[in-house]
């Protein structure tokens, strides 16, 4: 008898046991079985992006650290204004929670099979949706408002110093990014990307943006300026059609920053 | 008797089984139909992965060439002209065995193909890449090759700064750095990156970061921050093998000639 092939051996071994467990089920449970498949719930999904509830509150409660260490890193805080911070913090995240909790049971047991119930829960969990992904500790938070209330001129100043270093940094990096992503399709020369670079620069950083998006804010940007892009970046006209597709491409992303 | 044993356990599930291959079989052809084809794009029908990516590489470096170096006209018949044949006789060399070759296990039965081996393999598309490279570049005279292959080193270190400052500025979301301790790290992450090809867009969307070695950050952190760098879930994405697996699902850009 001629022995199997080695490397076929395992795929006549798993497709004789998929027949077997195949075999030992009428159709009807069969497909019973697909259909009650369990769903992720909307909340699990949505709210806690598949993450256990210990590991988002572990995440939320780090993010408020972060916020305080933020302002330790430039400034020398008293005691009292280090108290205010973190109550502040502690609020808002208290605060979260209320509507967490509310809005966890109010969308219990929706999952992504039932359409309808899907479709009637959504504008309940989209403002917390909407909340989590801008984060917890943003401009409208009440650690924001406390932070400007409680630093000393001077502390403020040098706080929003360091911070707007910091954005800039970050944009920088992702206008960068989306130069070098350029590179890729169309030739530019060291030139071209410097003049490109120094374009989006100019445009200056959004005011609110998607955090989780940020990324995609160089291409944003140009698209929004392509006019400049034609007159001073020097692309020659083989360079511009080819953006002008790319841009194409990507093009619908302009409604997750605001200027 | 054998027989007998097999008529009476298989007749129900022959069908179901059936059933399953010509449901699997039909998911995977609306599937290749269905790509998303934005208004206005030039797209193209996706074609060879290895192909595509062997094609848009020599479009783009004859491009770079050509917008480096002054050429004679002579020059860029001969730079045009060269490249295509190169490719053809490079992938002809590694023709595709498809005879028994099974890769895809058990998919096979539920609709998969048989692919030749290492078809998407990114490191044998990155492989030919430079040697395109160095055949392309052997083309020109001296003077022209040395001010292309500068021109390339150039573009590709400003990737790698790019992608370094991204990856410190995500570092920043999860370790609260000084502007300091972010201006140490950019050149060190920069050289880490060289020749590496990640998938941006995975790091910035997520709270992951490349298997960035702790020895090259660890100088620079505190150890509250070296705790925290640790406790970062770390991914290596290969740009080329997730554009590779998402090849057949999204459009393709039209070949652009430079």
């Amino acid at each position: 008898m001629t022995p199997l092939r080695p490397s076929l051996a395992p795929q006549i071994v798993c497709l004789l046991l998929a027949w077997l467990g195949i075999s030992s089920m009428t159709s009807t449970t069969l497909f019973a079985q697909i259909a009650r498949r369990e769903q992720p719930g909307m909340f699990q999904q949505y709210i806690l992006r598949q993450k256990t509830e210990k590991a988002f509150r572990e995440e939320v409660v780090s993010c408020s650290h972060d916020v305080i260490e933020r302002v330790k890193l430039v400034c020398q805080l008293d005691p009292a204004q280090l108290e205010n911070l973190q109550l502040a913090a502690e609020g808002d995240v208290v605060r979260f929670y209320r509507e967490f909790e509310r809005i966890k049971t109010e969308v219990k047991g929706i999952t992504t099979n039932d359409v309808q119930a899907w479709q009637k829960a959504w504008p309940i969990i989209s403002p917390l949706y909407q909340r989590v992904q801008q984060g917890i500790f943003d401009d409208s938070s009440l650690c924001h408002s406390v932070l400007n209330s409680t630093l000393n001129p001077d502390q403020l100043k040098q706080f929003q110093t360091a911070e707007a270093k910091r954005l800039d940094y970050a944009f920088r990096a992702n206008c960068k990014a989306a130069i070098a992503e350029l590179s890729r399709e169309i030739p530019l020369t060291g030139e071209q990307r410097e003049k490109l670079l120094s374009i989006m620069i100019s445009v200056g950083k959004p005011k609110k943006s998607h955090p989780q998006l940020e990324g995609t804010v160089g291409m944003v940007i140009l698209g929004k300026v392509g006019k400049r892009i034609e007159e001073e970046a020097g692309l020659d006209k083989k360079q511009l059609d080819h953006l002008v597709k790319l841009l194409e491409r990507a093009r619908g992303g302009e409604g997750n920053f605001e200027w | 008797m054998h027989l007998h044993c097999w008529r009476q356990s298989v007749p129900r599930s022959v069908p179901l089984l059936f059933l399953f291959l010509c449901v699997s079989g039909s998911a995977n052809g609306q599937d290749a139909l269905l790509v998303e084809v934005p208004d206005g794009a030039q797209v193209q029908k996706p074609e060879d992965p290895i192909l595509f990516y062997l094609k848009r590489h020599l479009n783009v470096r004859r491009g770079l060439i050509k917008r480096t170096c002054e050429l004679s006209e002579a020059d860029i018949k001969n730079l045009d002209s060269f490249g295509e044949d190169w490719i053809k006789k490079e992938l002809g060399k590694e023709a595709p065995k498809l005879d028994g070759v099974l890769n895809q296990g058990i998919a096979l039965v539920f609709g998969g193909a048989p692919q030749p081996n290492g078809a998407n393999d990114p490191n044998k598309i990155r492989k030919l890449q430079s040697q395109l490279d160095k055949k392309l570049t052997e083309v020109l005279s001296p003077e022209h090759r040395g001010q292309v292959l500068e021109a390339i080193e150039d573009s590709e270190k400003y990737e790698c700064e790019a992608n370094a400052q991204v990856l410190v500025s995500q570092m920043d979301k999860n370790l609260v750095l000084t502007q300091e301790q972010r201006e140490s790290l950019e050149p060190k992450i920069a050289t880490w990156l060289k020749g590496k090809s990640l998938y941006m867009q995975y790091y910035t969307q997520q709270k992951y970061l490349p298997n960035i070695p702790a020895s090259i950050v660890e100088k620079v952190l505190t150890s509250d921050q070296r705790k925290r760098f640790n406790g970062i879930q770390k991914v290596e994405m290969d740009r080329l093998r997730i554009e590779l697996q998402m090849f057949q699902q999204q459009p393709q850009m039209a070949e652009q000639d430079y």
